[in-house]
């Protein structure tokens, strides 16, 4: 949070209910049926990745934090309970396991950059640094936020979780999560206002 | 950029799209766009069925993480060497231009250190003329 900011405040949900058949799966999973966790795994490991790669921001780091948390998830079935939704229990172990695994490997600087250019590199080399220059100046207003606001204001404009799942994930109220989410895009007007004709 | 002053607690607000597609120019190649789904999928259920943690990459897996590394090493390694080959070359002419008798130097210094030795004077001298002659038993 920005100095100066008050605190966020608190704010509580009902969880939602799980989806039936996701509840039918975990239920055959927990009684060992593997094809149950195949299913799981196919569901959840797209948006798992993408949490693990918001923390680690570093591709091979974050497959092995999924490959780890799915494990981590199976070895611990028995314990879930099946009236809670899957998702938000497995991006949990998730962003944990991210977090310490980012703390382990201060010997490996993140290269989230590293191909970059890939997506520009058709375009001719005025639209290329075009785009070079637009992606400094957001990743640099990004990374003037808190950790907390980046992670919340990318898992929410670009990866498409609710609020409710970031709470989940981060173990605060949904509420502080949009508290969270209003701050980041408050400040990130403020540093991309000079793009807003390019965004369109 | 939309109206950045509503918000509430009770639900999420709307997403905004121009926002969102600012933070994806910074997001280029967008997460995941490079993952290959059915190996990642595959070693997370070998895992499950083995009953460990992250089954081992394929060992092409680790080729294509250590190439640039690898790249880099072989070229160090290959100017190591030809530093070592040059430096070799340059001992060996060293070599041959100096190359006396070794014994006979370190004699002749220890007849410098006594000169008036006669032993080691006479060793000295028979050190030099000495050559093999056939053997007559008569």
């Amino acid at each position: 949070m920005s100095p100066g900011s008050p605190d966020p405040p608190a704010a509580r949900e009902a969880p939602e209910p799980p989806d039936p058949n996701e509840a039918a799966a975990i239920s055959r999973v927990q009684a060992g049926d593997a094809a149950a966790f195949d299913l799981i795994v196919r569901r959840y490991m797209r948006p798992a990745y993408a949490v693990a790669f918001r923390v680690l921001g570093h591709r091979e780091d974050a497959e092995d934090v999924v490959q780890e948390a799915f494990l981590a998830a199976l070895a611990n079935i028995g314990s879930f309970d099946i009236t809670r939704r899957f998702g938000p229990w497995l991006y949990r172990i998730v962003l944990t396991r991210g977090l310490n695994f980012r703390k382990s490997r201060s010997r490996r600087a993140a290269e989230p950059l590293e191909d970059a250019g890939v997506a520009s590199r058709d375009a001719g080399p005025a639209a290329a640094a075009e785009q070079a220059g637009l992606r400094d100046t957001v990743t640099t207003a990004l990374a003037r936020l808190p950790e907390r606001q980046r992670m919340v204001v990318q898992l929410f404009e670009l990866d498409g979780f609710s609020g409710a799942e970031i709470a989940a994930m981060l173990g605060v109220s949904p509420g502080t999560v949009r508290w969270y989410l209003h701050e980041a895009r408050q400040a990130l007007r403020r540093m991309l206002a000079h793009l807003q004709e390019t965004a369109g | 950029m939309n109206d950045s002053s509503r918000w509430s607690l009770d639900q999420d607000p709307p997403r905004d799209d121009a926002l969102a597609r600012l933070l994806a120019a910074a997001d280029q190649p967008p997460p995941g766009a490079d993952v290959d789904w059915e190996r990642l999928r595959g070693a997370i259920v070998r895992g499950a069925a083995h009953g460990r943690g992250p089954a081992p990459r394929e060992w092409w897996d680790v080729v294509v993480q250590w190439r640039r590394l690898a790249a880099a090493a072989s070229i160090a390694a290959l100017l190591a060497a030809a530093a070592l080959l040059w430096q070799a070359d340059a001992s060996e002419t060293d070599l041959a231009l100096t190359d006396a008798a070794p014994e006979s130097a370190a004699l002749a210094r220890v007849v410098a250190a006594y000169p008036d030795d006669a032993v080691l004077t006479s060793m000295l001298e028979q050190s030099r003329t000495d050559e093999f002659t056939s053997w007559d038993p008569r």
